[in-house]
């Protein structure tokens, strides 16, 4: 029991990033894709679209989220005195994992400020 | 000091200890060796029949590029050419490249993580059959003019009953659905194997990188291939009774069948890639006596390509009119894949710099594979720019652009990979003289053929046209293609030469460890894999570790016997690989062979509408399979065992850490990603034909048929845990009775439903909103149908007396099942009715 909860609590915060990243681009996917369909998009809110204010949220939301597993790893990475290689590797790749998940979170985000929406 | 003192085992061994090891493992001989399971043997059977559909599909390459040879050339017709590219790309990424990824692992991961074998033999015996005789089928409808025609991708409404009749169509849906069942038994092996078989010591950080590329490919395999089995399913429903979910005038639409198809179809490509990459990790370390520079790097950039290339599969449809930002977000994320393969290309290069590159024949392919692969990945990022890929789409630079990403990503990688592990699985290495022939040959002819067509491809030449005009200027490129591509071909030949010639497996002695590579699949081996488990200290332990290979042959490490008198190998921790267990493994069975025989049978004869010999198949495979499986779930039937170094392990484990509740948990995830893309799919055809869907509640059944499935179901799942409980105390009638009350609640559930939808007057063939609602309920049905089954089996065990307090297994993978399945049903039901009442 101990080594099946420890493995599922440990790849689940190790790969905490990525799954952040592929409900954060789920999210922008559906929603604008529900918006043009249904003829949406001219909606404003202090002149700014409806699709750039969900956007905007959904990254404000994945990146702290990001963040707030990132930190503490990245601590446990550097603070600790004396480690063992396997948790040290867990702590290094859930930064890591995070790191690539922000970049690719941000450059998936970054059209929207480019792009015509619909 | 004594040496003995510092291994799990003293030695010398007793005499008779080795002969037994070798005896429980030996293969079988004569008829019967067709039933063997040894992961040598199934990864040889299996690799070579992946190689033989690769020969198949070069020839229908030879026989495409012929064609087009010179213009207005009348070889091939039109229906004949069409057939013959549809066959090439199937058997390419679908009989080819996926089987002979999961053949290497097959072959390789049991001897590389020193286990005995992968956990579940049989299961890897099952699904090699049943691709072997289904693939050859498949394969030889071609004969019968029989051969789908609509393009590896089978797009609707070309392929639908009205452009499409006859049974073409057919035969590549449900031979390629049921060849991706099998792809998915094989990533169960695979994902169980990687976790749960590996060597004492061999902990996340020292796992090779090998194990985890097969680790993410197999991962991929359970997300991205429910995708196409559930398209495959709607088309095969569209074209045999007319469910129209890709008919537009009946609020379905063509596009949902690109984005699940597409959606399995780019992380395909990695997931043919990805364990490529792996071995090109594993060589070249070997070839420049260096470590892989950059190791953490390199496992961040496969895991990370896993996730990234999931979000790729819109970059296929650029064209189709989606909303410019949504196009903008998949050319993002198409641009950032390349971050991670770019880790990879700069951690090759970094550890070529780092020592000195020996110029062997598998180094020459991993030089090959690294120029050819980047090339196309260039491409790759040129085609993900929206504008661009406008410009070129479906025309031959995208054929160019799949080809190197390809062939460079895969068949060069995979070619260094036969001359690489060769010694390994053969009595003599291959030649490295032929080897740089077959290498030569093979790069030279690859860019004579493909790297004209990219600009053939800029001067408007669309792809699968089976002739062209000589005015319009393509002639010249594509006797260049033609003649490149026979040089490919000559290269391959030269390469059969040489396996001719050299290559020699099933012996006893093997040609070994003539790279001087580190890592442990180079052990001295037999059919019992290596003589003791070793425990590991480094990512390469044989330059590590001194004497290991040595000190493993004489039986010092764990496990140097067969104490239970039968075949076993030891599961440990996914995490730091402590041992935990010992898990009792089967022999040899004819129960596999025939189920796959059946299994396939019942799908080839399905498609040619031979709908009662099909039945009859299909219920002969079932027999198989549960015949096979009764063997299963042994018990604690012997005593825990001594593996040495005072480690003494249990023989039977159940719960959170029994093998088989881990491909249980597989197989829901899989199960959970095809009911996903259910959802998707009830969602899309809402978006797209909003009008077909009923207004509020007035149209749909009454709340009452959804809450009675609900409960009934609910009461279903109460039973199985009642009966957990009673199992635990062994009160054995009321585990019966439970049982059996179980399954009719849970069938009921599923009645309730259907006639439910069924009483308003709703029929399937309606809309596509009809469609979509019976294919929840079908798939529920199809769920609900195997927990039956699984029930009504476990009862009979009860009944014979194979289930109690401590031998439970079984049960607890019933159960779990089960609450899957009841789960599942419950979000349906949310689906079909809560929806149109929110959002109608």
């Amino acid at each position: 029991m101990a080594a099946a909860l420890h493995f599922v609590t440990n790849t689940l915060r190790m790969l905490s990033g990525l799954l952040i990243w592929a409900a954060h681009f789920g999210i922008v996917y559906i929603a604008t894709a529900l918006v043009c369909a249904r003829g949406f998009q001219e909606l404003k809110w202090f002149g700014v679209g409806v699709v750039a204010w969900m956007v905007a949220i959904a990254t404000t939301l994945a990146v702290g989220g990001i963040l707030v597993v990132l930190v503490p790893a990245w601590r446990d990475l550097y603070r600790r005195s004396s480690w063992s290689a396997t948790p040290a590797f867990i702590d290094w790749m859930t930064v890591a994992f995070g790191a690539l998940a922000l970049l690719a979170i941000v450059w998936v985000t970054l059209p929207v400020m480019l792009v015509p929406i619909c | 000091m004594d040496r003995n003192q510092e291994f799990p085992n003293t030695t010398p061994r007793p005499e008779e200890e080795l002969s037994l090891l070798k005896k429980i493992w030996r293969a079988p001989s004569g008829w019967n060796f067709i039933t063997v399971v040894n992961n040598e043997y199934i990864g040889i059977f299996y690799v070579g029949t992946a190689f033989l559909f690769f020969l198949l599909a070069g020839v229908l390459a030879l026989l495409m590029r012929t064609q087009l040879a010179v213009p207005e050339n009348n070889l091939l017709g039109q229906d004949t050419y069409n057939q013959i590219f549809t066959m090439h790309g199937t058997l390419m990424m679908f009989l080819f490249a996926v089987p002979a990824v999961e053949a290497l692992g097959v072959l390789i991961l049991p001897n590389m993580q020193a286990a005995r074998d992968l956990p579940f033999p049989r299961l890897s015996a099952y699904a090699f059959w049943a691709y072997f005789a289904g693939g050859l089928a498949f394969f030889c409808s071609l004969f019968f003019d029989l051969a789908p025609k609509g393009g590896w991708f089978m797009y609707p409404p070309l392929t639908s009953y009205q452009f499409s009749p006859g049974d073409n169509s057919d035969f590549w849906l449900l031979g390629i659905g049921f060849i991706e069942i099998t792809a998915i038994a094989a990533a169960i092996e695979i994902v169980v194997g990687v976790l749960l078989n590996r060597a004492p010591g061999m902990s996340l950080d020292k796992m090779p990188i090998y194990c985890w590329a097969m680790l993410v490919f197999a991962g991929m395999i359970m997300v991205a291939f429910p995708a196409v089995i559930l398209c495959t399913a709607l088309l095969e429903l569209e074209r045999s009774f007319e469910w129209p979910f890709f008919v537009a005038e009946k609020g379905g639409d063509p596009l949902l069948w690109q984005h699940l198809f597409w959606f399995f179809g780019h992380p395909e490509v990695y997931i043919i890639f990805l364990p490529a990459a792996g071995a090109v990790s594993m060589i070249i370390p070997t070839m420049v006596r260096k470590h892989l520079v950059g190791y953490r790097l390199v496992v961040l950039a496969l895991v990370g390509t896993g996730f990234l290339s999931f979000a790729l599969w819109v970059h296929h449809m650029f064209t189709v009119g989606l909303p410019q930002i949504s196009m903008s977000y998949f050319s993002a994320a198409s641009m950032a894949v390349s971050v991670p393969s770019g880790i990879q290309v700069f951690a090759w290069i970094a550890t070529i710099a780092a020592g000195r590159l020996k110029l062997t024949v598998p180094a020459l392919f991993t030089l090959g594979f690294l120029f050819i692969f980047v090339l196309g990945g260039l491409t790759g990022v040129m085609v993900a720019i929206v504008p661009l890929d406008w410009q070129v789409h479906d025309t031959y630079f995208v054929v160019a652009h799949l080809h190197y990403v390809l062939f460079g990503g895969m068949v060069f990688p995979l070619f260094g990979v036969f001359y690489y592990w060769a010694p390994y699985a053969s009595a003599k290495p291959l030649s490295e003289k032929l080897g740089r022939w077959v290498c030569g040959l093979m790069f030279i002819g690859f860019n004579t053929a493909f790297f004209p067509m990219h600009i053939t491809g800029l001067l408007g030449m669309p792809r699968r046209v089976y002739t062209y005009s000589a005015e319009v200027g393509w002639d010249t490129l594509n006797l260049v293609s033609t003649f490149g591509a026979f040089l490919i071909g000559a290269g391959v030949l030269v390469f059969l030469i040489d396996l001719i010639l050299n290559f020699r497996p099933f012996r006893p002695e093997k040609a070994g460890n003539v790279w001087d590579a580190g890592t442990l699949e180079w052990l001295p081996s037999g059919d019992y894999a290596m003589r003791s488990i070793p425990i590991v200290e480094s990512r390469e332990p044989l330059w590590d570790q001194p004497n290991l290979a040595e000190d493993v042959e004489a039986g010092r490490y764990y496990l140097p016997g067969a104490p239970t008198g039968g075949r076993e190998t030891v599961v440990t921790s996914p995490i730091d690989a402590r041992p935990l267990y010992i898990l009792p493994m089967p022999a040899g069975s004819w129960y596999p062979v025939l189920a796959a025989f059946g299994t396939a049978a019942f799908f080839l004869l399905l498609t040619v509408k031979q709908v009662v010999p099909a039945l009859f198949f299909g219920v002969f495979a079932v027999a198989m399979i549960i015949r096979w499986v009764w063997d299963t779930d042994p018990g604690p039937t012997h005593p825990p065992v001594d593996i040495g170094g005072g480690i003494t392990l249990p023989v039977y484990v159940t719960g959170p850490m029994s093998h088989s509740r881990w491909a249980m948990v597989v197989l829901m995830i899989v199960s959970a990603s095809l009911f996903a893309c259910l959802i998707f799919s009830y969602y899309f055809l809402w978006t797209v034909a909003p009008g077909f869907w009923p207004k509020g509640g007035d149209s749909l059944p009454d709340v009452a048929y959804p809450l009675a499935a609900g409960g009934l179901s609910l009461v279903s799942s109460a039973a199985m845990a009642y009966t957990s409980r009673a199992l635990k105390s062994n009160r054995f009638w009321k585990v019966r009775l439970s049982l059996l009350l179980a399954v009719p609640l849970l069938i009921g559930a599923l009645l309730t439903e259907l006639w439910g939808q069924w009483q308003i007057g709703l029929r399937p063939t309606d809309s596509g909103y009809a469609a979509i609602v019976y294919t929840v309920i079908s798939i529920q049905g199809f769920f609900i149908t195997v927990a039956a089954i699984m029930g009504l089996y476990t009862f009979a065990r009860s009944v014979c007396g194979l289930i109690n307090r401590e031998r439970r297994a079984t049960f607890d993978n019933t159960m779990l099942f089960w609450h899957y399945t009841v789960v599942q049903g419950l979000i349906g039901l949310a689906l079909v009715h809560l929806s149109p009442r929110f959002l109608g």
